[in-house]
């Protein structure tokens, strides 16, 4: 047995929410957006729009990077997730980002529409039956009330623009605390494949 | 004198006790079934100290041990079976039981 010890609980959870403990998994996806930030990224990468490219840049690396954990770690087949599925979740988003982002520029709100809509996806999906992810649910709070920051006269390109680096920047945090908190569990011996 | 509680503790079930497996079935309870490689890595086991503690959980129909190939290279799937989840849950329901009524003993006096 390792000499480190943990509660039964945190076993149980690592099981339970394996993929979700990968916390590398998400840094493409934090990179991508973090950079979306950057007053001096163009919108257009060989006539590609940049989300469009940082989402593909985000997925690729969520898999790819999964792909190195199970090669180390082993692989564990998940219960059924007893809330909404990740897939449905990213369809759902995917159809409600570019609405949101319309009413965005078209309609110019008082509020950041986009950042709002993100910020309660992550508030919702921090908050799942097994276990409240703390550091998910405090940044979606803060882009929450980052969201209103045009009802005190910033200008909505720039609030988006902060709005992405700021998201982007959580995100690689979260990550990292994950991936740290995901390594404690497991002894430095080095396993080898069967 | 009678010191039940401390009694109850020495017929707890070693199968499910030994402090490695209890660690293996918890980790199974929580997910449909897990490789090797992840048991291994979760419990710092040896590979024989692994194998020869599922070979046990196996004999007592805790575990299902399910032996395969992903192209070449062997994968061993391991599955809570029923009757290990319902011995695995009788075990924490003795356990806390037993530290409940530990917690209220006193000796008796002649």
């Amino acid at each position: 047995m390792t000499n480190k010890s943990f509660a039964i609980d945190d076993i149980h959870d690592l099981a339970a929410n394996y993929s979700d403990r990968q916390g590398l998994r998400i840094v493409p996806m934090a990179l991508a957006v973090m950079v979306q930030g950057f007053p001096q990224i163009p919108s257009l990468i060989f006539g590609i729009d940049t989300m469009l490219v940082a989402l593909a840049v985000g997925l690729g690396g969520y898999y790819l990077i999964g792909r190195y954990y199970e090669h180390r770690f082993g692989k564990v087949e998940e219960l059924p997730y007893d809330g909404i599925p990740l897939s449905l979740q990213l369809l759902l988003i995917g159809i409600c980002i570019p609405i949101a982002l319309a009413i965005d520029i078209g309609a110019h709100p008082p509020v950041f529409v986009s950042g709002l809509l993100i910020a309660t996806w992550l508030i919702v999906t921090a908050w799942p039956s097994r276990r409240i992810r703390g550091e998910y649910l405090s940044i979606g709070l803060v882009l929450a009330l980052f969201s209103f920051s045009p009802l005190v006269g910033i200008p909505m390109p720039d609030v988006a623009r902060a709005y992405g680096f700021w998201f982007g920047a959580m995100l690689l945090l979260a990550a990292v605390r994950d991936h740290i908190a995901f390594m404690r569990f497991f002894p430095a011996l080095e396993g080898q494949r069967e | 004198m009678s010191n039940q509680p401390f009694e109850q503790l020495a017929t707890l079930d070693r199968l499910v006790h030994e402090p490695a497996r209890l660690s293996i079935l918890t980790a199974l309870s929580a997910c449909k079934s897990a490789e090797f490689l992840f048991l291994q890595r979760l419990t710092g086991l040896s590979k024989g100290n692994l194998s020869s503690h599922l070979a046990k959980l196996e004999e007592g129909g805790l575990v299902i041990i399910d032996k395969g190939f992903d192209g070449k290279i062997p994968k061993t799937k391991i599955a809570l079976s029923a009757e290990g989840r319902k011995q695995l849950e009788h075990h924490w329901n003795d356990l806390e039981r037993i530290r409940k009524e530990a917690t209220k003993w006193k000796p008796e006096k002649d």
